[in-house]
């Protein structure tokens, strides 16, 4: 939407293209494993923005070879995303926004994370890209996960919240981030370094979930609440599928397997906890370790330093974004009618 | 037993058809003989399960007098109108993956082919076998949810599909977005269930050189009246709802052999469904299937074709059935306006609005070009 921007798609898989069809933007398919051929790629563009995803090994080299690509093909800035509350941990009130987990959060993929983001910070000093390391919190807005996950549970009436929600939710709405990826990639002077980015509203999650119950048409009385959570075998079971050996299994299983697999699954879960009353939509909440982490947390994140570097980042007010967040909640049907909701 | 020719030999093929034609070709129904594609290495991999067919570039390459009796066409979808009039044309019958063409008058012209050429034409719908829908027809025609009807369906999800190509994301090989994909198999249902549908409105996000990523179609039936929504980019609140003054129903899209049911002001029910179909090559009073996924349709489907072949029954959904599916997405696209995005900024909406491929004047669009 900026003139005086363009914005150029790099993809591994053309599938990539299926968000963004309806722009009809020129793109060009790349190779994060060939440095050769990224900086060939990358050649000739002002900033670089690594969105990439994916394979746990592959976030390091992947990282590796984008930083060196960029630099062989002389890209001025680098921007990459980091996590400072989903793989990181708020574990004190100032936390330093270089501060890296210092553990890998039950979590191979966020181990990944926390490798790859130590290995650009030793790269802040050195010549080569300038590089922005951005450390959002929970990024929520239209199509987050953050919302369409508990909106689908207040819809089956299963949300929950731990401690009566009272842990703080470290919020970064989308827009925020899209601007500081923006500001960075077009400032006239760059910027390095890590910078933690949220939304300067402080919330708790119990603020929160009570706003987006209010935009679908529940209310908070619809959640359940939880005093805190049971690490249980059941959890352990599906912690597995984190590990790398089951993942690599997972990929070599067919398609057709892995559907009849979970529907056997399924199958099984109702005959040992049946519906209560004929009812067919669950109505217990399951909670997991990561939501109660999340909602354990008890300071916000300091945002001095973003705030200081990018003073010209202010959209959106939070009050504004969660009512144009509503309009897009009901547009995708997340909405509950009057008297139904269904927890018991 | 059918001499066949799979002609397109991407990743549909793979995941969705290779098992039940290797099934069929163990009953000795099929044989596939040729894979055809542009690119060999492609064809090449689907070698692994059919050793000995031979690989070709194209399809009047791969074909020879009384060889080939049933041609599968999986390519992009411009290239099934082409396709399939060659292969008609050399006595073949044809499947072919949906939508069976990108324009109506296509679709049409294939049908009259077949009809003329006396062979069988077939459109992969793997959804026409789902119980559920079976099922909910039953309860529609018997009257169990009055009239007139509402529905709303919705179907939302990031794209995965594991293509090799751009191909899918551009009006001129793939006729459209994410209203030609995901909405030729949700109006084929609507249709399977209410009748012949009229377009009333529709809108879309498509900018000009692009193809719309999120859609909706308003429709009306003798008797329904209703809503499809689409989108490749987010989740919806993903379903089929069906209102009437009696009852009302909705079915989830990930559990095909189910539905749930509820009176005015009583609990929702599950009901477990067990429509089922032939399953073998009977011509009567043979074993029947219930299928639980995606894939058990999708065995069910070709068994129905190669019946269909032998004239023991009619294709689930024929040339003529796709081609009205395709008359009311034409429909929507001619009256396609932008699509509605309060959540965006006043700026941000004015873009989409200025930019919209039926909006005239303004910038020029990027083309989808590497």
């Amino acid at each position: 939407m900026r003139p005086d921007v363009t914005a150029i798609p790099m993809l591994r898989q053309p599938r990539g293209l299926g968000k963004l069809a309806r722009f009809g933007l020129a793109w060009r398919p790349i190779d994060t494993n060939s440095i050769h051929t990224l900086s060939e790629a990358l050649r000739g563009f002002d900033a670089v923005v690594n969105l990439t995803q994916g394979d746990n090994q592959r976030l390091l080299p992947d990282v590796q070879n984008l930083y060196e690509a960029c630099r062989r093909a002389e890209v001025g800035r680098l921007i990459h995303l980091g996590s400072a509350v989903v793989f990181g941990e708020v574990s004190e009130r100032n936390l330093p926004d270089d501060r890296l987990a210092s553990e890998c959060r039950w979590s191979a993929y966020a181990c990944a994370k926390a490798t790859a983001d130590a290995w650009l910070a030793g790269r802040l000093d050195t010549p080569g890209p300038a590089t922005s390391i951005f450390r959002p919190g929970l990024v929520w807005g239209p199509r987050s996960i953050w919302v369409t996950l508990p909106v689908g549970q207040m819809i089956d009436g299963n949300a929950f919240l731990f401690h009566e929600g009272s842990g703080i939710c470290n919020l970064c709405h989308v827009d925020r981030l899209a601007n500081a990826i923006l500001s960075a990639a077009t400032r006239p002077a760059a910027v390095t370094g890590f910078f933690h980015l949220g939304d300067p509203e402080i919330r708790t999650w119990r603020q929160y979930y009570s706003d987006l119950a209010r935009e679908i048409g529940s209310d908070i009385s619809s959640i359940h609440q939880l005093p805190d959570f049971e690490y249980t075998w059941k959890h352990r079971v599906l912690g597995w599928k984190d590990l790398e050996w089951v993942r690599q299994i997972k990929r070599r299983i067919r398609n057709q397997t892995k559907d009849q697999m979970k529907r056997v699954l399924r199958r099984m879960i109702e005959r040992m906890s049946p519906p209560s009353s004929g009812a067919s939509f669950p109505t217990s909440p399951r909670p997991d370790r990561l939501l109660w982490s999340l909602q354990s947390i008890k300071h916000s994140l300091p945002l001095q330093r973003f705030q200081a570097h990018f003073p010209e980042v202010t959209e959106p007010n939070y009050e504004t974004a969660m009512g144009r967040l509503g309009s897009w909640l009901r547009y995708s049907g997340f909405t509950v009618e009057p008297g139904e909701s269904r927890k018991r | 037993m059918l001499g066949t020719a799979i002609v397109g030999c991407g990743a549909i093929v793979a995941d969705l058809h290779v098992q039940p034609l290797r099934r069929l070709q163990h009953l000795s129904a099929v044989d596939v003989r040729v894979l055809v594609d542009r690119d060999p290495a492609r064809a090449l991999t689907l070698r692994r399960w059919f050793p000995d067919a031979r690989v070709a570039t194209s399809l009047t390459a791969g074909l020879e007098p009384g060889d080939i009796q049933l041609a599968f066409i999986a390519t992009p979808p411009s290239l099934h109108r082409s396709l399939a009039l060659d292969a008609l044309q050399a006595g073949s019958h044809v499947f072919c993956e949906k939508p069976l063409a990108t324009r109506a008058a296509d679709a049409q012209e294939l049908a009259r082919a077949a009809d003329a050429a006396g062979r069988v034409l077939a459109v992969a719908h793997p959804r026409r076998f789902f119980p559920n829908t079976a099922a909910v027809r039953s309860r529609i025609m018997a009257g169990d949810l009055g009239e007139p009807l509402q529905f709303v369906l919705r179907e939302g999800s990031p794209y995965e599909w594991p293509i090799a190509t751009d191909a899918a994301f551009r009006r001129e090989t793939a006729g459209g977005g994410v209203l030609l994909d995901k909405g030729v198999h949700c109006l084929d249902t609507l249709d399977s269930l209410f009748g012949v549908g009229q377009v009333l409105a529709c809108w879309d996000d498509s900018l000009r050189g692009g193809v719309e990523t999120n859609s909706k179609v308003e429709l009306a039936y003798s008797s329904a009246r209703g809503l499809v929504h689409l989108s490749w980019d987010q989740a919806l609140n993903n379903g089929l709802w069906i209102r009437g003054p009696l009852g009302e129903i909705r079915m989830d899209s990930h559990e095909i052999d189910r539905y749930h049911w509820r009176s005015p002001g009583t609990p929702w029910q599950q009901n477990d469904c067990h429509e089922s179909w032939p399953s073998d090559l009977t011509s009567t009073g043979g074993a029947r299937r219930t299928p639980h996924n995606y894939y058990d349709c999708g065995d069910l489907e070709w068994i129905n074709l190669v019946r269909s072949i032998h004239s023991l029954e009619s294709p689930a959904v024929d040339g003529i059935v796709a081609a009205r599916v395709l008359q009311e997405i034409e429909d929507a696209y001619r009256i396609a306006q932008p699509l509605d995005q309060p959540w965006l900024a006043p700026s941000e909406q004015a873009f989409w609005r200025d930019r919209h491929w039926h909006a005239t004047g303004g910038a020029p669009q990027n083309h989808l070009t590497h």
